[in-house]
């Protein structure tokens, strides 16, 4: 990510800390890369809807928390995404809040935003009929311990650097490129 | 295969890309709206909770409320008014009971189970918007014992001039001669 973004990242986020309405603007920047992770690690749209609301849920919850100081806001809420994701495969692929209870819970018309999921769940299907390689390379994944699965995924599918996946999973750059190795070798033994 | 064969397949991985717009939407106005109803709560029950007890305060304890004689002047100020004569209760007992009302409303859940034959009733358990029912429940309750002791004081039992609250100074209207 550019010094720029980062900076107004940074100060969206600090804004956020005493006015939660600027937590809208950070939003509106991360939802989409954060949906498309949680999405292309799940390979379910409804999975990725109700953690992606989870993820951002904590993040608002989270904000005063944050220090300027520590990691990029980009990688504080992919690690949050990691987390629920992580937490998620646990629970035997049942997010803990579906988006649509937290809707109605907050008073808004829940069958009405059905019927546009509906048709958006429909587009994430054929587009997952469509990148057919990347579906059997996503089922293969899921085949390997977790912590090698993040690693594998946060460098390829997201494009991430070997810097970034560190900062996002809170680890030594040596590690993972340690766990990036072990799993492609995994990883390897399967798709063969 | 390869190390390297492998990672060049998945960097050149052609990857899904999602669309979904209505999710966003829909999260941003439910991230939104769980902050809304306890605002607009707040704003709608802190002046005549601020009123209340700084009557409580003021003419119980002989407590000086910062603001509250401003308050009541321009309550006072309104009930005399020819053209404003609702804003008083409007604010005083309207504003607390559409606080009541929407945080209710935020934290409440019906559903009717047919095939029990019940009706189930859940409460979120949110601390804010229970604090602002608790407060707003407070201002109503303690609104309607005013009431009812001012009727105790209309005329025939006692002078139209008197109230519990030394507010209003003036006789009602179409009483000053009685």
């Amino acid at each position: 990510m550019s010094s720029s973004v980062s900076d107004t990242d940074r100060g969206l986020i600090e804004r956020a800390k005493v006015d939660p309405e600027a937590f809208g603007a950070l939003f509106e920047r991360h939802f989409d890369p954060i949906f498309g992770y949680i999405a292309r690690r799940t390979g379910d749209y409804d999975a990725a809807r109700d953690l992606t609301s989870e993820t951002f849920l904590k993040a608002l919850k989270n904000v005063s928390r944050y220090r300027v100081t520590d990691v990029p806001v980009s990688a504080w809420l992919y690690a949050i995404a990691t987390n629920e994701i992580r937490l998620y495969f646990r629970r035997g692929r049942r997010a803990p809040l579906s988006l649509d209870q937290l809707s109605a819970d907050a008073g808004l018309d829940v069958p009405s935003w059905s019927e546009l999921a509906s048709s958006e769940r429909e587009s994430a299907d054929l587009e997952l009929e469509r990148t057919q390689e990347f579906a059997r390379v996503q089922r293969a994944l899921l085949e390997i311990p977790i912590k090698y699965q993040e690693v594998i995924a946060l460098r390829f599918f997201e494009e991430k650097s070997i810097a970034e996946v560190a900062a996002i999973l809170e680890k030594p750059e040596g590690t993972v490129k340690s766990l990036l190795s072990r799993g492609l070798a995994r990883l390897r033994e399967i798709l063969k | 295969m390869a190390d390297d064969e492998l990672r060049d397949r998945l960097k050149n991985l052609e990857r899904p890309t999602f669309r979904a717009e209505a999710a966003k939407a829909q999260l941003k106005l439910t991230l939104v709206g769980t902050r809304t109803s306890s605002r607009v709560g707040i704003a709608l029950v802190l002046l005549p909770a601020v009123f209340v007890f700084g009557v409580i305060l003021h003419y119980g304890f002989g407590l000086e409320v910062p603001g509250f004689s401003q308050l009541e002047d321009f309550l006072s100020w309104t009930d005399h008014q020819k053209y404003v004569p609702l804003l008083s209760p409007l604010i005083m007992a309207g504003a607390p009971l559409a606080a009541l009302a929407l945080n209710l409303l935020a934290i409440m859940h019906v559903e009717v189970d047919r095939a029990r034959h019940e009706l189930v009733v859940t409460f979120k358990l949110r601390v804010v918007n229970i604090v602002i029912i608790a407060v707003a429940t407070l201002v109503l309750i303690m609104l309607a014992m005013h009431a009812v002791a001012e009727s105790g004081h209309r005329p025939g039992r006692a002078s139209a001039t008197e109230s519990t609250t030394g507010l209003d100074q003036t006789p009602l209207p179409g009483l000053a001669a009685k």
